[in-house]
């Protein structure tokens, strides 16, 4: 019973707290911006990544009669589609690039980052649902908690409180009861929203369980700050003293260490820049045949090892066009080199992402964030799961390419062979399907399992200072 | 119903209050003069149960206030010298939350009709308490103890920076609770208040009560002789 008129009580006053009624509206005007901007980007975003496919594939299939392998150099893209969830978490979306370029012999780095485009609504896109939830509703919550109990106690009601028979521990739940009540009357109108979009976008059926989940994570983030804000308060001496520290941890756990694990990630592990990148691939390329160069060692022993095998003289005199099939040939060797240099790049990203998954010990914000972005779709993992299947699809299509090639240029047909609208509009298309799960590696888990810790943790710690006996 | 033994209460080094023993029976009210530091608000601490005794015991209504806290607690009614209050609420919210706190459940009318009988305006009892002068606050403290039916009223400098009518109009609603049977322990420096409206009257200095005396046996001048004297020692 105490609990609960203490906590109706906290609720009351910081509804009828000028402040933090001001500020507590700014938030949700800012979330209505941001999922305004955000559906707008969306939308935007999906309609130009549908036309920007389509055109491709038009592209595609109206290249005109072509030697298959001309084709493969002609190239086409892979567009990353955008996930409805992006709306409210668009992670490194913006970062990683759209689309990526398929072309024999090559495989490209994702091109096209929002991040480079200079639109200005672009830019007033950042504000999103997830940079206000990481950033801004924590200010929020310290800022409506930071004086729920240094409070009582300045102004004697703590002992006036005590005397009703109203014990520490009941006055710190209750008052930790109404924070979240304040913090619910803010965050379920945004769910509300959230859930009336997905409905209206039709993606409620794909999307549900990943939007829950996402609003699930962010509640356990909002749980924390509000556990250690009512924490300190109960700790601290004065209201003055609360919020200095309260203000200090939120500078730590979102700024400071965020940024000092990138650079330690950067430094410990760092990526190979484009250029180092590519001599690498070059210099092992020299390693083995070129499809395009017919004189070099290793093709001319490719080419050695084929005519034994069939018996005969002449390239001429074998069943089937030897170029395509040496164009093939080179295409798998390159894939191997390309797979080894990409393999090492995902390799130190799995150890950088590995780096900041540990890192969410020291920060809840980024444990908070990074299982967002695993949910929404929109991480590190979900980029390289899109660059590994724009990755086989290139290599399936370069080989259906190579394939006609090596098939039907033969005999009378082999000098100048094409292929048509016909074939081309035969070739596979690419359709991208997210992985069915949510999570798809246990590095994604990590930060969900380190986010139900701070959780714990931070009801632990309420629970400790809720039991702490002090003389009023 | 309000029974000290032999307590003893000390800070560090400094004995805030030594061996007392006071007892305060139904309907009477009990004065504590005595200088600031001189233990009177230890003393009243001692009987919340606040703070942890070296020595001796503080009973209300028979029982221990160290094993029965919250039994002691719902017997009464703990007016401080400042009754902050929830300036954002108004005098009957205040009075609903914190009788909500002891599990009584207060309509708005009812709420009136307690602070109405303290003494508070109606219109002023709907007005939010940031607003409201300190006599004002007291009157909601005594509501509560009507509205709780307290049995035993511990009442910290409660008419310290009164004007004299509110002092005065507060010395009545004392009488009121004292009429009605409660126990009422009251620390003050007012030694014309402590005449006119006490029953009893102990003078504490340093820790220790040096007198105890029958309001009705002394005049204000006698007193405030005895008084003197007292803090002169």
């Amino acid at each position: 019973m105490n609990i609960y008129s203490i906590a109706r009580n906290q609720l009351t006053q910081l509804v009828r707290d000028k402040v933090v009624a001001s500020l507590g509206l700014l938030i949700l005007l800012l979330l209505g911006v941001s999922i305004i901007t955000g559906i707008s980007y969306y939308s935007e975003m999906s309609e130009q990544h549908h036309q920007a496919e389509e055109l491709a594939r038009i592209q595609w299939e109206k290249q005109g009669d072509k030697n298959p392998h001309s084709a493969a150099h002609y190239g086409t893209f892979a567009f990353k589609p955008v996930t409805v969830l992006s709306v409210f978490e668009p992670g490194v979306d913006r970062y990683t690039g759209v689309s990526i370029f398929l072309e024999g012999h090559r495989q490209n780095f994702a091109a096209y980052s929002l991040a480079e485009d200079k639109d200005s609504s672009r830019r007033f896109a950042e504000l999103t649902p997830a940079f206000i939830f990481a950033y801004l509703f924590p200010l929020f919550i310290i800022l409506a908690g930071y004086r729920s109990i240094t409070a009582e106690k300045e102004s004697g009601m703590y002992r006036f409180l005590k005397s009703q028979g109203v014990s520490t521990g009941q006055l710190i739940a209750g008052k930790t009861f109404g924070l979240w009540a304040v913090i619910l009357l803010i965050y379920i109108p945004f769910l509300l929203i959230g859930l009336i979009f997905l409905i209206i976008t039709g993606a409620i059926v794909d999307s549900l369980a990943g939007f829950l989940f996402m609003g699930f994570v962010w509640l356990l983030y909002f749980g924390v700050v509000a556990h250690i804000t009512i924490t300190v308060s109960a700790l601290a001496k004065s209201s003055g003293s609360s919020m200095v520290v309260l203000l200090s941890l939120w500078i730590l756990s979102t700024l400071l260490v965020p940024r000092f694990i990138t650079n330690v990630a950067s430094g410990v592990h760092p990526v190979p820049n484009t250029s180092e990148f590519y001599q690498a691939v070059r210099t092992d390329l020299l390693e083995g045949i070129d499809g395009h160069n017919p004189y070099s060692e290793h093709s001319v022993a490719f080419r050695d090892s084929v005519l034994a095998a069939h018996g005969v003289d002449d390239v001429a005199d074998l069943p089937f066009n030897f170029r395509g099939m040496m164009l093939q040939e080179g295409e798998e060797f390159e894939k191997r080199i390309y797979d080894h240099h990409f393999a090492k790049i995902d390799e130190i990203h799995r150890a950088q992402n590995r780096l900041f998954s540990i890192s969410s010990f020291l920060s809840p914000t980024i444990a908070a964030r990074m299982s967002s972005m695993a949910v929404a779709g929109t991480d590190m993992h979900a980029f390289n799961h899109f660059s590994a299947e724009a990755e086989a699809y290139r290599i399936e299509l370069v080989r259906e390419l190579n394939m006609d090639l090596k098939i039907n240029a033969v005999g009378d047909r082999a000098a100048g062979y094409t292929a048509g609208a016909d074939f081309f509009a035969q070739n596979i298309a690419f359709t991208y399907e997210r992985p069915e799960s949510v999570f798809v590696s246990s590095t994604q888990l990590m930060p969900l399992f380190i986010s139900l810790l701070w959780f714990v943790a931070s009801i632990l710690i309420l629970a400790v200072a809720a039991r702490k006996k002090e003389e009023v | 119903m309000i029974d000290i033994e032999n307590l003893t209460k000390c800070f560090g080094n400094t004995v805030a209050v030594n061996n007392l023993k006071l007892n305060v029976a139904k309907g009477e009210i009990y004065c504590l003069l005595g200088a600031n530091g001189a233990g009177k608000t230890t003393t009243i601490n001692s009987l919340l149960n606040l703070v942890q005794l070296e020595g001796g015991s503080a009973k209300i209504g028979g029982m221990n206030v160290a094993d029965e806290p919250l039994k002691t607690k719902e017997k009464l009614t703990y007016i401080p010298e400042n009754l902050s209050l929830y300036p954002s609420l108004s005098g009957i919210e205040n009075l609903r939350f914190f009788c909500g706190l002891s599990g009584i459940k207060l309509s708005d009318s009812k709420a009136v009709s307690y602070l109405k009988e303290a003494g508070l305006q109606v219109d002023s009892a709907h007005k939010r308490v940031g607003g409201y002068s300190k006599g004002m606050r007291q009157k909601v403290g005594i509501a509560l103890a009507i509205a709780r039916s307290s049995e035993v009223l511990l009442l910290d400098e409660p008419t310290s920076g009164l004007d004299p009518a509110a002092s005065s109009d507060f010395a009545t609603l004392l009488t009121d609770m004292k009429e009605r049977g409660a126990a009422v322990l009251m620390a003050t420096h007012d030694l014309f208040r402590a005449k006119e409206t006490g029953t009893k009257i102990g003078i504490m200095n340093r820790g220790s009560l040096v007198d105890e005396l029958n309001a009705a046996d002394v005049t204000h001048s006698d007193l405030e002789k005895i008084y003197l004297n007292h803090m002169r020692a």
